[in-house]
């Protein structure tokens, strides 16, 4: 069984998200709705891949970043977990279309972006499964 | 309250007084305010005040007040201060205190492009405790134009109120904002408020305690018809209205002459016929020649009437009290150019020698060997040049210069420009030998005597050299105005175009070394460099978008003089930019720099600013050479540019609306996003319970797959979403393009033709009816394939919603490879489209007149957004046929074609 942690602010569209990767089998999810509880998850046990919203309120652990209003948490929170785990895989998950965000998002090795327009929940598990092959 | 008339509509001068003075009694009026001043008025034949009295008391009219000349030469004039209500003035002077002293009572006029010109401004110089005597003398039209309320100024100091000026004022093209105002017309066919302002001035009249007689005085500058014609239909507008209690004008002008006046007559020519007329027929000539031409050309004629050694043309522009050299021509070797411009102000401390003819309006002759006038002049090496290297010739008549003031067209109490003489002494000498008194004692007071009819008869030749000047300058506002409205935004314009077409025309049009534009930026609040030219420029060094150089109030203007619309500042000693309009103002001595304010027509608010420097020029060599002499803006390249900004407002005021309706349709198409992404992972989520319930489908719990509909919807949402949101990508021209590997067939069509599979339902259609040839001529290519799949969408959507019927529809694709591109070839046998929608169905918001006959639905924007994307991509779309079947051609460029292909 892995373990993903699922970080985005919108509840009900993360519940299916979440709700699918369980019943996909495999997967156990940990829902957090922001940076804050993220962080805090992040550090008490270990995940096997992290899927990560881009546009969230920046909490407490980002308010003095120029996050522009949430638009960027996503920016600085991929930055931080890929600090805590270098090799773990990050998927990011988002609507965001502005370029500059996304790049900045990418240039973080071992991050792939997807929109969420067109990924949806069994979009996903495809993904996610083909990148946690073993 | 008694309506008297503002005699400025006669000009500097009336020529026929008796006429004039007619005219106005005619027309029912009580009263004269005159513009006129003594010095003028003694050579209309009226040599003291008791004659001026005489021609009134003949036409029953009373003397409101004197507007013209300097205030000590009125009090002069009329010895007694009850003879009239009050003098005019527009801004302090050391004199007043001698005026109250003497017994005048003083009326403050704010006035258009001078100190005071709006009620604050007077407010200032009203409220002084030291003023309390001082008179307000409001005028409707100024201060509507200044976007003050005349009410309120009636209302606030209906006590200490001398008169009101009764003027109006109507937009004339292009030119209001500056000092060559026109556009002040008859009463009543202009912006100005009048029941307010009667109703106002009713009220103020009940409390008006030691004074009951207000006089309203009619005012205008100029007229377009006749004098009698303007006057009459100002009169007939008063007695149309009750509360005027005015006479019904008659319908000719009467004479009340008693006999007693006697016009003087006119004195002997100095100058000889033929050359006056070959001076007209010069100035005529010069006047298609376009501006810097014109003021040589102007020089030069005078030069040619008057033999001498140098002519100089110095235009004002008062706003800044500063003259400007702007034309000249000169015999024997090129003169000295360390001077271009002159600070003219009362306060200025260096002064020039001529700047008592901008004062008062009157040609004078000056001796510049008289050292206490010499010593006044403020360009010392042109002056020692003269002395030394001139025609010069001993004696105390020394070189002399003649100084003409050309005043306004459209109102001639506004000088225009000065023309300095400097004639030859031998001419002089010959003139002067004609003369009794020079000749008998060669003195400086004689010699002066013995010019003043050359100075009367010049100062009439110059009534003839503003409208052509003024001609000149129209055709340079037209042509920069015109400029401007030749600007068609192209298909899907972004916003960076038309700034981009602004600058250059506001460059070429002035002949600045650049030019920059900064726009409002509403949220953040601030000016944001938007577009320049060249781009390039040494702005752009310290100007990025999004830096901030101008400080707004909180009324979102730049500083006052913004609000106004009044544009010149020039730039301080660097080009850096903290510039605050007051620094701006101060040293005039280096760059020269134009600012103006753009007003949004709609918001009433600055949306963006003009920014232009001069081009640092050299004078050329005298003669028939054109050149822009001044290396300073002048009044007229400030009317230039306001008639540039005049025919750009509306264009800027469409292009704000389009920006926000953009950032409006951004936001909404997030709003969209949200609850999509939402029911999609919703339907998914259901699909997967069925997997792992009972059912193992939605079709075998439901019988139709119901859920699979809901996904089908929610892409077709979605792709119309996604084109509001291309749409305005590609308007703000940040389209982003996402590229992957991508097989045009399994990848892009294929999808698309999925999507529609349930529009196709909705219209009966076959879904066999859509095919597809041969795409292997077509490799992997590197594009954006969401994209790509809209493009295919749109164009399936759009066959599918016109198609006729399920047996004529059909649509057909094929991909080949030709010249350097790949082809998708896009057939359609629906109903075609007529040859003359061709290029316009790709245009944002187009809809064939058929659409709407038929009712099909949509906003014009699938088409467009298929451009945009091809375009982003390099590619190019066009119909290559109109009918049976209509045929849509993409090409794609070769280098799309993966690395790895073969």
């Amino acid at each position: 069984m892995k373990r993903i942690l699922l970080v985005d602010d919108e509840k009900l569209p993360s519940a299916y998200y979440r709700k699918a990767l369980e019943m996909s089998g495999g997967y156990q999810v940990v829902w957090a709705a922001g940076p804050d509880a993220a962080l805090q998850a992040a550090e008490q046990r270990a995940f096997d891949a992290f899927i990560l919203d881009i546009m969230m309120p920046p909490g407490s652990a980002f308010k003095d970043e120029d996050t522009r209003d949430g638009l960027r948490t996503g920016v600085f929170l991929v930055k931080r977990l890929r600090e805590i785990y270098p090799e773990v895989p990050i998927i990011m998950l988002s609507i965001v279309k502005n370029d500059e965000i996304l790049r900045e998002c990418k240039s973080v090795p071992g991050v792939s972006v997807l929109s969420k327009l067109e990924f949806h929940p069994v979009k996903l598990i495809e993904e996610l499964n083909a990148r946690l092959k073993p | 309250m008694k309506i008297g008339f503002q005699s400025i509509l006669y000009g500097r001068r009336f020529g026929d007084i008796e006429r004039a003075l007619d005219e106005i009694a005619s027309a029912g009026f009580r009263g004269v305010e005159f513009a006129q001043s003594p010095a003028m008025l003694r050579r209309d034949g009226v040599a003291n005040i008791q004659i001026l009295l005489g021609l009134l008391r003949e036409r029953n009219l009373e003397l409101v007040g004197l507007a013209g000349g300097t205030l000590r030469e009125r009090m002069d004039f009329c010895g007694d201060p009850t003879l009239l209500r009050y003098l005019y003035v527009e801004d302090e002077d050391p004199v007043w205190d001698e005026v109250w002293k003497r017994g005048f009572k003083l009326a403050l006029h704010p006035h258009l492009f001078m100190r005071i010109h709006r009620l604050e401004d007077a407010s200032k110089l009203l409220d002084k405790p030291e003023n309390q005597k001082l008179l307000f003398l409001p005028d409707t039209a100024h201060l509507a134009l200044v976007g003050d309320d005349p009410v309120k100024a009636i209302r606030d100091y209906g006590k200490r109120l001398a008169a009101i000026h009764l003027k109006d004022w109507a937009p004339e093209f292009g030119r209001y904002s500056h000092r060559y105002a026109r556009g002040f017309v008859e009463l009543g066919k202009g912006i100005v408020k009048w029941d307010a302002v009667f109703e106002e001035i009713g009220k103020r009249m009940k409390t008006r305690v030691d004074d009951k007689d207000l006089w309203l005085i009619v005012e205008l500058d100029s007229s377009r018809t006749s004098t009698w014609t303007s006057v009459r239909e100002c009169a007939q507008w008063l007695s149309n209205r009750p509360e005027c209690r005015f006479p019904t004008p008659m319908s000719e002008p009467r004479s009340f002459s008693t006999g007693v006046f006697h016009a003087p007559a006119p004195p002997p020519r100095v100058i000889p016929m033929e050359k006056e007329l070959e001076f007209r027929r010069r100035l005529t000539d010069a006047s298609t020649k376009g501006s810097g031409t014109f003021y040589h050309e102007v020089a030069r004629a005078y030069h040619e009437l008057i033999p001498c050694d140098l002519t100089q043309i110095w235009i004002l522009t008062p706003s800044e009290e500063r003259l400007d050299l702007v034309g000249y021509y000169a015999d024997g070797a090129q003169q000295p150019v360390t001077w271009n411009h002159l600070d003219c102000g009362p306060g200025a401390a260096q002064r020039p020698l001529f700047a008592s003819v901008v004062d008062t309006l009157e040609p004078q002759a000056f001796n510049l060997a008289d050292t206490s006038e010499g010593s006044r002049i403020l360009d010392k090496p042109l002056f020692d040049h003269l002395i030394k290297t001139f025609d010069a010739v001993g004696g105390p008549s020394g070189p002399v210069m003649l100084s003409i003031p050309v005043s306004n067209t459209w109102n001639s109490h506004h000088l225009r420009f000065v023309v300095n003489l400097f004639p030859k002494a031998s001419w002089l000498h010959s003139l002067a030998a004609l003369e009794n008194g020079f000749a008998a004692n060669n003195s400086v007071p004689a010699l002066k005597a013995s010019l003043s009819p050359l100075l009367d008869e010049l100062d009439n030749l110059s009534m003839a050299v503003s409208p052509e000047a003024d001609s000149v300058l129209d055709e340079r506002c037209l042509a920069a105005a015109g400029r401007i409205q030749r600007f068609i935004p192209s298909r899907g314009a972004s916003r960076d175009a038309f700034p981009k077409f602004f600058v250059q025309a506001v460059s070429k049009s002035l002949n600045s070394e650049a030019a920059a534009l900064f726009r409002v930026h509403s949220r953040l609040n601030r000016l944001e460099w938007s577009a320049s030219v060249p781009e390039r420029s040494v702005w752009n060094e310290h100007l990025t978008a999004g830096e901030q150089f101008y400080e707004m109030d909180e009324n979102r203007n730049t500083s006052k003089a913004w609000a106004l619309g009044e544009m010149r500042f020039r730039a301080t000693e660097q080009r850096r930019i903290e510039w605050k309009s007051r620094e701006m103002t101060s040293h005039p001595e280096r760059d020269d720099c134009i600012f103006a304010p753009i007003f949004s027509l709609r918001r009433r608010e600055v949306i963006g600013v003009v920014r232009c420097t001069n081009k640092e020029m050299e004078f050329n060599p005298p003669g028939p050479v054109a050149t822009d002499a001044s290396r300073m803006f002048t009044d007229d390249d400030a009317a230039v540019l306001d008639a540039i900004i005049q025919a750009g407002r509306p264009i800027f005021d469409q292009l704000e609306i389009q920006e926000e309706q953009i950032a409006t349709l951004g936001k909404i198409v997030h709003e969209f996003q949200f609850p999509l992404v939402a029911i999609r992972g919703a339907a998914d989520l259901m699909n997967l319970s069925f997997k792992h319930g009972p059912h193992k489908s939605a079709k075998d719990f439901f019988g139709e797959d119901y859920v699979d509909d809901i996904f089908q919807w929610t892409e077709i949402l979605g792709r119309h979403v996604d084109n509001a949101d291309i749409f305005r990508q590609s308007y703000q021209g940040n389209l982003p393009i996402r590229t992957s590997p991508t097989l045009l067939m399994s990848q892009v069509i294929a999808p698309a033709v999925r999507q529609v599979a349930l529009l196709l339902r909705e219209y009966e259609l076959p879904a066999q009816a859509i095919g597809y040839d041969s795409f292997s001529y077509i490799p992997t290519l590197d594009v954006d394939r969401n994209q790509m799949q809209q493009v295919i969408f749109n164009l399936l959507s759009n066959s599918i919603k016109y198609a006729i019927d399920r047996r004529h529809f059909r649509v057909t694709m094929s991909g080949s490879r030709m010249g350097g591109s790949f082809v998708i070839r896009y057939a359609d046998y629906g109903p075609g489209i007529d040859a003359k929608y061709k290029e316009l169905i790709f245009k944002p918001g187009f809809r064939s007149p058929d659409a709407h006959e038929r009712n099909v639905s949509g906003q014009g924007l699938g088409l467009s957004v298929v451009r945009s994307i091809i375009e982003a991509h390099g590619g190019t779309i066009e119909i290559g046929k109109e009918r049976d079947p209509m045929v849509f051609i993409i090409r794609l460029p070769q280098s799309l074609a993966m690395k790895s292909n073969p």
